[in-house]
């Protein structure tokens, strides 16, 4: 066994807080396979769905279908 | 999902409950010419005496139920009337899989069960005698009501009372691939007639794009070409499916530019919207799309245009269309 010391870890840098423009919440959705964070302008509900309204890569106001 | 189920409701003054509907085509009676108990659209009379009761194009119709709204008069005689397109798929199929029609009617029946005078039903020719649903030429008019087992169809006749007519009901289950589907009543050449009816097909089809459009099928949807290149056509709005969503919403765009209407891609499972916002999109329209997301092409710039797509589509997918008053 050897006596060397694992040299210790730097210490991580503080994390900066998300960057979330004002009045928006930040909300996971399922996109092209993948978890996605948006900032949403708003929700609403349309039957049994939640959908959660931001604009979408196209530029198009979109409604993406959010879990509970 | 492999298909689609596609539901048209057509209504001639008739709910879908009973109810004491008639017409008085007696030319003695005081109330000539009044169509009574007219519960959702209007029953159909056919007079073609334009000299006793003109029609003038500034005030309308003198025939008393054209007056009041309670009837769409016809002018002319005809064997087989048209009455309108229940589905129309250039290019698709649909499989229809159930009819139920009822019909209020003063006409009769002729040939046995072959012919049935006043008594609106989906076919896919303009020829009611050539209808799947009436195979047999000669039946047993005797017993009733009638149940053919080979081509699974029942019949029912006067199963309650009207003040004048008859009533008839039909139902069929079975399978028949076809692209169009019309809705004709056989009147035989008559005059002074009327008739009521309610009407409801139900059908399948290939999952595809769909146009989500309420369209007029003789004023909007045959004259473009473009538009049966790009999708098919459904008297509920809904159920109109195409190839291409992009497509869809390029014919769209050049041909109602001023019009709402939505294109669902089957693929992505999203709705687009065209001066529309999803505050526009019913929730039964939600539940049988199952959008994951729904993208505004353009907001709609004037509300009215957004809500009269709403309306329209409301009133031919009625989820609970009217029922009989109670007495």
């Amino acid at each position: 066994m050897s006596g060397r010391q694992p040299a210790p870890k730097p210490p991580e840098p503080p994390k900066s807080p998300p960057i979330q423009p004002p009045g928006k919440k930040k909300v996971k959705i399922r996109k092209d396979k993948k978890w996605v964070d948006v900032d949403v302008d708003s929700e609403i509900r349309k039957g049994r769905f939640k959908y959660v309204k931001f604009v979408d890569d196209d530029g198009l106001d979109t409604y993406w279908i959010s879990p509970e | 999902m492999p298909f689609n189920i596609g539901i048209a409701h057509v209504s001639h003054g008739l709910p879908t409950g009973d109810t004491n509907t008639y017409c008085q085509n007696s030319t003695s009676a005081s109330d000539y010419g009044k169509c009574y108990n007219i519960i959702w659209g209007k029953a159909i009379f056919v007079q073609t005496d334009t000299t006793t009761w003109p029609i003038d194009p500034t005030t309308g119709d003198s025939f008393p139920c054209a007056a009041d709204g309670t009837c769409t008069r016809y002018t002319s005689t005809t064997y087989n009337r048209y009455l309108t397109t229940l589905f129309s798929f250039t290019g698709k199929q649909a499989i229809v899989q159930y009819i139920y029609t009822r019909s209020h009617s003063v006409l009769s029946i002729a040939g046995r069960i072959t012919f049935l005078q006043g008594h609106p039903i989906p076919t896919t020719t303009s020829d009611c005698a050539y209808s799947f649903l009436f195979p047999a030429q000669v039946y047993e008019q005797a017993t009733w009501p009638i149940y053919d087992p080979v081509e699974n169809w029942k019949a029912h006749l006067n199963p309650y009372t009207i003040t004048i007519g008859r009533v008839f009901y039909l139902r069929w289950q079975g399978t028949l691939f076809t692209p169009v589907l019309y809705l004709y009543a056989y009147e035989d050449n008559r005059n002074n007639i009327w008739y009521a009816s309610y009407v409801r097909v139900v059908y399948a089809y290939e999952s595809s794009p769909l146009a989500v459009v309420p369209l007029d099928y003789d004023r909007d949807y045959v004259p473009h070409q473009e538009l049966r290149s790009a999708f098919g056509f459904s008297i509920n709005g809904v159920d109109q499916p195409g190839w291409n969503t992009d497509d869809m919403i390029r014919v769209l765009r050049e041909l109602f530019p001023d019009r709402a209407w939505a294109v669902f891609d089957d693929r992505q499972y999203v709705l687009y919207l065209y001066n529309l916002t999803p505050d526009y999109v019913p929730d039964w329209l939600i539940e049988k799309l199952s959008p994951t997301a729904m993208k505004v092409i353009q907001p709609p710039a004037d509300a009215t245009v957004a809500k009269a797509w709403l309306d329209l589509l409301n009133e031919r997918n009625a989820q609970i269309p009217p029922q009989a008053e109670l007495p």
